[in-house]
């Protein structure tokens, strides 16, 4: 009998909780598919840095427990809440509470099992595609991941669905062991005292929490000075305890802000369907701010993760061309060269190849002026010929320059910029050994690389004729080819000459140098493509789990109010408010609903990106880029946000019209 | 005294052809200015029927209502919100009071979807509410005042828009004996210090003893029909009585 119950339960709560199911079985799916590939073999020989996928995967597996448990206990709880009167009704009968806690319990499990059992296969499908992305970004052909691969996965799966679970069955098991049936029937009354209750100070309190969002943010921005300064660990912290407690403030406040706001005036509150809207929303408000704030918060922490990630495979990009400007780029002694090119020609068509010194001037140098902090590693200004300058521009199709002859110029990089901005008149001229002097010309940022400057952040540009009295530091062996280069090559120029320094430190172990400085643009862009494939799959797995989490968590509570939606448009349209209006006011109420939660978030992320670009802006094609780099990353949420808020609304349009 | 109501031949089917349920029968009476009718029957006389066709909530098979001149019958579905709104008022038993607006508010409401001055709604409020002596409420929500306090909420409420008709779909049935009595003092004062028509549908001899006219309904038609005159509401009690005896009993 009682698993007759059960089962004729469980089909109506499918039913009505549907959009629950789905959630939970597409975030089980995504766990399925993300656990897939980070443990599939031809993912992880794409690179070496590869590796670090499965245990970032961990790592981030266990937060979307935390929250998937989260949702999975938040609905139970809801479902029993809004079966309170069956319950109740059970236990009068006589069924037992130990009884009644096995059969929800029993439903519950076998809702999850259901669901469980279909992420295997929509997992596959999604790890197929997730894998035709990473595959076409390593620019790879194609592979299916074969079955073999899937046991470890699916075990995964059944281990992180057996915690979850666990927990939430126990604590719903201990919840229904508490109840007492007076309290199952009158539950619903408790929600109603509970919706009207005004809070005292509502206003002044939404004010203060406000205030205290605005610290925390400035606390945030005064400890992301500039790059190389680190923030107290501590005081962020702080602050982002202090943002918690404002978002959970402010969510906690808004509606008896809004409604005093609303009620102050007459011609603002009877105006149209206002009066109406505000209270509904306001009374919802009440019953759910704890959980509303907790789907703010869980917004921010999309929105940053969308838009941290997208900001990072951004600068990725963008600093590529500060570490291998060119195809090639070897910097050596000049008799290795031969050794070098044999190597290229072997498998490489060289299209372009460029053989320069770096020079270094004893007598005056830009170094001596800079302060302890602002030195690097190399003690020399490195010194360039405007031909050779002009030359490499050539290569890179980037604009030539030109000096006058008692002139140089200064590329720097975007930090060094700041620094000899403020130095000036220190640098207004440099000596040569033979007492010329070169005024400086311009310091600029266009076009610079590290590799050119050997790490020192400026390279010195002087004109052709001035560089007979200098000492020669460097050779540099400049190449782009007609193929696109790999990882492979960087092996095998090092291992081309050998040159290696090896030292044995005092454990005995042998640690050996390469002497050579060579840098190869696909050997970076191979491991760029691994940080970003791990950076972005992660963060967007988790934006997506959340973002479920939050569409899912509304769009149940608002689709469970049906009944008493339907009731309120039934007196609404006894009482001969017009069916367009009647849609209207469902229109708004559902929208507000929804927009409430990702208010603050949205504010708050973008003022936390503007003050991150304070300091990467400089890694950044240019200052405003990061907007765009914001709201792309945000994009994706707001998509899969929007069709919870339109299956929820069609929903309940759908709903009231029968 | 001026007619402002009149049902037709009033027919109401439901059902398929081979199965068919004749709630309302052929059914035709006057509504006159500052009347209070109820109309009585057992379960599934069709009272309520009757009632749910003159609100324009349900559509008749034949026949025509006519309220003001104006046969109801044939408005479009569009437009029905409107004529609600403009001519008739409300009172259920279920009070059917929106729990998230105060008392006030659920008062104001009926003006506020008839699209009225703003300004001009407060005043008419505090008007009502003193009349039906709910002052002392009106800052409460539905879940804080009793179930007769609800209903002269709901009174309040049909009363505002100053509707042609009121009707009342067994306004006592969730009340308490006595406050059932004092909302019937209440009505009976609106139809006589406000000028208010009333159509009451009601099971209840003690509520119909209040009218001035009882309909009675049996299988979709009209059985019988009891004016109470000159008599005291006690006689006309008893007179309800006798005829609800010959009807069968409820």
């Amino acid at each position: 009998m009682l698993a007759k119950l059960t089962f004729q339960n469980l089909k109506k709560t499918c039913k009505n909780y549907l959009i629950y199911i789905i959630s939970i079985t597409l975030s089980f799916s995504l766990m399925f598919s993300f656990n897939l590939i980070a443990n599939a073999k031809d993912v992880i020989d794409l690179s070496t840095t590869m590796e670090n996928f499965k245990a970032t995967m961990i790592l981030v597996n266990c937060i979307i427990l935390f929250v998937l448990s989260y949702l999975i206990n938040y609905t139970i709880k809801f479902m029993f809440q809004k079966r309170s009167k069956e319950f109740g009704t059970y236990m009068l009968l006589g069924i037992e509470k130990r009884q009644i806690s096995k059969m929800f319990l029993l439903e519950n499990l076998l809702m999850g099992i259901i669901a469980l059992l279909f992420s295997f296969f929509i997992g596959y499908i999604f790890s197929q595609i997730l894998s035709f992305i990473i595959m076409n970004i390593f620019e790879r052909p194609y592979k299916v991941i074969l079955a073999n691969d899937l046991g470890i996965p699916i075990l995964y799966s059944i281990i992180y669905f057996a915690i979850i679970y666990f927990i939430v069955l126990f604590l719903t098991h201990r919840r229904i062991k508490k109840t007492t049936i007076h309290n199952l029937l009158n539950l619903e009354k408790k929600n109603e005292e509970r919706k009207n209750t005004k809070r005292k100070y509502g206003t002044l309190k939404f004010f203060f929490f406000l205030l205290l969002g605005i610290i925390a943010l400035l606390m945030i921005n005064h400890e992301f000075i500039g790059i190389g300064i680190e923030p107290s660990f501590t005081k962020i912290a702080l602050a982002s305890l202090i943002l918690i407690i404002s978002i959970y403030g402010i969510t906690f406040n808004l509606g008896d802000t809004l409604i005093n706001f609303i009620l102050k005036k007459d011609s603002r509150k009877y105006k149209k369907n206002h009066l109406f809207i505000a209270r509904q929303f306001t009374s919802k408000i009440r019953i759910l701010s704890f959980t509303l704030s907790t789907i703010s918060l869980l917004i921010l922490l999309t929105f940053l993760s969308l838009s941290i990630s997208n900001l990072m495979n951004s600068i990725l990009e963008h600093q590529i061309n500060l570490v291998a400007p060119n195809d090639i780029t070897i910097i050596d002694d000049e008799e290795n060269f031969p050794k070098y090119l044999d190597v290229i020609h072997k498998n490489y068509t060289i299209e372009e190849q460029l053989i320069y010194h770096n020079y270094k001037n004893d007598n005056d140098s830009i170094y001596q002026k800079l302060s302890e902090e602002e030195k690097s590693w190399n003690e020399n200004d490195t010194i360039i010929r405007l031909s050779d300058y002009n030359k490499l521009m050539k290569m890179r199709g980037e604009k030539q320059i030109s000096l006058a002859s008692n002139e140089y110029a200064l590329n720097v990089s975007m930090e060094m910029n700041q620094i000899l901005s403020k130095k000036k008149e220190e640098i207004k001229t440099i000596t040569l050994p033979n007492q010329e002097t070169l005024e400086l010309k311009n310091i600029f940022t266009e076009n610079y690389s590290s590799m050119y400057s050997l790490g020192s952040g400026y390279l010195v540009i002087v004109p052709d004729e001035k560089i007979h009295n200098l000492e020669i530091e460097e050779s540099n062996l400049i190449i782009n080819t007609v193929e696109k280069t790999n990882e492979l090559l960087e092996n095998e120029l090092i291992n081309a000459v050998n040159n290696e320094l090896c030292e044995e430190n005092e454990n005995g172990y042998t640690y050996c140098y390469s002497m050579a400085n060579i840098s190869v643009k696909g050997s970076y862009e191979s491991r760029n493509k691994s940080t970003t494939t791990i950076l972005s799959f992660t963060l967007f797995y988790l934006a997506f789990i959340f973002t479920t989490v939050c569409g899912a968590i509304l769009a149940i509570q608002t689709l469970s109010d049906q009944e008493k939606y339907k009731y309120r448009f039934q007196v609404l349209s006894k009482l001969g408010m017009e069916e367009k209006d009647l849609h209207k006011s469902i229109f708004a109420e559902t929208s507000i609903f929804f927009i409430f939660p990702i208010i603050y978030p949205l504010i708050t992320s973008f003022i936390i990106n503007c003050i991150l670009n304070k300091l990467f802006k400089l890694f950044l094609p240019n200052n405003h880029s990061f907007i765009s780099i914001y709201l792309s990353g945000i994009s994706i949420f707001l998509i899969i946000y929007f069709i919870y808020y339109l299956a929820t609304y069609f929903g309940i349009k759908k709903n009231i019209e029968d | 005294m001026k007619e402002i109501g009149k049902i037709n031949h009033l027919k109401k089917y439901y059902g398929s052809k081979t199965n068919i349920t004749k709630a309302i029968n052929d059914i035709s009476f006057t509504i006159n200015e500052q009347e209070f009718i109820a109309i009585m029957g057992a379960s599934g006389s069709g009272k309520s029927t009757l009632l749910n066709c003159i609100a324009t909530i349900d559509r008749v098979t034949s026949g025509n209502i006519y309220i003001d001149n104006l046969d109801i019958t044939e408005i479009k579905d569009d437009e029905l919100a409107l004529f609600r709104r403009k001519n008739l008022g409300f009172i259920f038993q279920d009070f059917n009071l929106l729990d998230t607006l105060t008392i006030e508010e659920n008062i104001a409401l009926s003006r506020v979807i008839n699209k009225e001055d703003v300004t001009k709604i407060d005043g008419q409020v505090l008007e009502i509410a003193e009349k039906l002596k709910i002052i002392d409420i009106l800052k409460k929500y539905p879940y804080e005042v009793s179930g007769g306090q609800k209903q002269r909420c709901a009174c309040a409420r049909a009363l505002i828009n100053k509707p042609k008709l009121i009707l009342a779909d067994e306004p006592t049935g969730a009340l308490d004996s006595k406050n059932a009595r004092l909302l019937l003092e209440t009505l009976e004062e609106m139809n006589q210090n406000l000028q208010a028509t009333i159509l009451m549908v009601t099971h209840d001899p003690l509520s119909a003893s209040f009218c001035k006219r009882v309909l009675f309904l049996k299988d979709g038609r009209i059985f019988n029909e009891i004016i109470k005159g000159e008599k005291s509401r006690k006689e006309f009690y008893n007179e309800i009585l006798d005829v609800l005896t010959l009807l069968g009993g409820d």
